[in-house]
């Protein structure tokens, strides 16, 4: 299956950011797969990260004046997040 | 989170009030002006990127499925994980001074990994087990509750020929938008039927399927209730069958880790949630005999994620890390590239599985 995956989701994003013709954006993300290897790639097209959910700090060190994380303040201790 | 805050200097956290944040939590609709005030404020102090103009409306490239809306400094909303409404509460706010982009397709979020599972041989080495126990025969009718993407009611529906009338239920109508092109995808839409609904209120008469099953959906519903429905819904001497996640298990992380650590990151319960009143673990059993089931058949099954299920491997992988030391983190990593250069690593995730019969 993950075959059919040959593109790396940050190219996949960078390919649609042109296609958008867009240098840079804001983005507001969920998922660590969805957005880590953007912000070690591509950390110049993300003005901003917004990340709901728990997350490893160490993926967006230095992106950390950029970013805004959202989590619960009960529960269990944030993961990156539940299970599918 | 807070640990974690503290290492970044100028990051913000916000915490949501009185809300336990799970991967499938609807947060965009059950905290719509608390985490659309925190947004807004937070872009309104961040350098904007250009503003552009796009024409609203949308499209696909590279796999990734767009919609525009709004007008403004760009804002990329990717996937919200499990929510069902995604970002949609918020996006009429946010595109009020935002160009919104909202992002979808299988290469992202949980679709990516549910896809990757699904199609993982450990995996369907459990649920084929799962089925084998039902002992389907042809032409009977199956429901899947919670399809999400209906990878596994396309597996069915490929492997059987068609043979079976087969209906997906999920409560999550982004889920089954997605489940509805891959399935077009694949040429399988005429073999499928994908309903939103319930779990715990299913949206279909009584004694209506030969088989009905569930796959790691019951940790996230009113587990009673769902399986009360199941029962409902399921014709008298049809079968009722239910995999788990077994936060009562070990994992196992096939790496050459210390001892200490191994224990942190294979511990029960290292990798998932569960809500309040979902179900997790072995009360699976008893739960299925309350519920009226007989002849309750339990399987416990472990199937095994490699790198031939990259996406669902780095996802499992990932969820301890937040909680490991930086000396921790940095032995793990060495573990697992050790494990990865002598290509034996892999990782196992604990399942609870049942099948039961509906009493005449």
């Amino acid at each position: 299956m993950d075959a059919e995956i040959a593109l790396s989701t940050e190219e996949r994003i960078r390919q649609l950011l042109r296609h958008l013709g867009l240098d840079q954006a804001h983005f507001a993300c969920r998922s660590a797969r969805d957005w880590s290897g953007l912000a070690t790639a591509y950390p110049e097209v993300v003005s901003s990260l917004t990340l709901i959910g728990g997350f490893d700090p160490r993926a967006v060190e230095h992106l950390s004046g950029k970013l805004l994380a959202v989590t619960g303040d009960r529960g269990q201790s944030p993961r990156q997040c539940a299970m599918p | 989170m807070r640990n974690a805050i503290n290492r970044l200097p100028g990051a913000q956290l916000v915490a949501l009030r009185d809300y336990d944040l799970q991967g499938w939590s609807d947060a965009a609709a059950e905290r719509t002006d608390e985490l659309g005030t925190a947004m807004l404020q937070f872009l309104g102090r961040m350098a904007a990127p250009t503003s552009i103009a796009l024409r609203g409306g949308e499209g696909e490239v590279a796999g990734i499925t767009y919609r525009v809306r709004g007008t403004g400094p760009p804002l990329v909303l990717l996937p919200m994980f499990l929510a069902p409404s995604q970002w949609e509460p918020l996006v009429p706010r946010l595109s009020e001074q935002y160009c919104t982009i909202t992002l979808g397709g299988a290469a992202l979020g949980a679709v990516a990994i549910l896809e990757s599972r699904g199609h993982a041989v450990g995996y369907l080495q459990m649920v084929r087990t799962l089925l084998e126990e039902t002992q389907l025969r042809r032409g009977e009718a199956v429901l899947e509750v919670g399809c999400g993407t209906g990878v596994l009611d396309r597996w069915l529906a490929r492997r059987t020929g068609g043979a079976h009338p087969i209906t997906g239920v999920d409560i999550n109508p982004y889920l089954l938008q997605e489940a509805g092109a891959l399935a077009r995808r694949d040429g399988l839409e005429g073999a499928i039927e994908f309903r939103e609904g319930n779990a715990e209120r299913l949206p279909f008469a009584d004694s209506s399927f030969d088989v009905t099953m569930s796959v790691t959906v019951i940790e996230e519903a009113d587990a009673d209730r769902m399986l009360a429905e199941m029962v409902r819904v399921t014709k008298p001497e049809g079968r009722v069958a239910v995999v788990a996640r077994a936060m009562d298990m070990p994992f196992l992380m096939n790496a050459p880790l210390p001892t200490a650590l191994k224990t942190k990151v294979e511990a029960p319960g290292a990798v998932g949630g569960v809500a309040v009143q979902g179900c997790a673990d072995a009360s699976l059993y008893r739960r299925m005999r309350r519920a009226g089931l007989t002849r309750v058949k339990m399987l416990p099954q472990v199937p095994a994620f490699d790198l031939d299920d990259l996406t669902m491997l780095e996802f499992m992988q990932d969820q301890p890390l937040p909680k490991l030391s930086e000396g921790e983190a940095n032995e793990w990593h060495a573990a697992r590239a050790q494990a990865e250069a002598e290509g034996t690593f892999f990782m196992t995730f604990p399942h609870h599985c049942a099948v039961g019969t509906k009493a005449l």
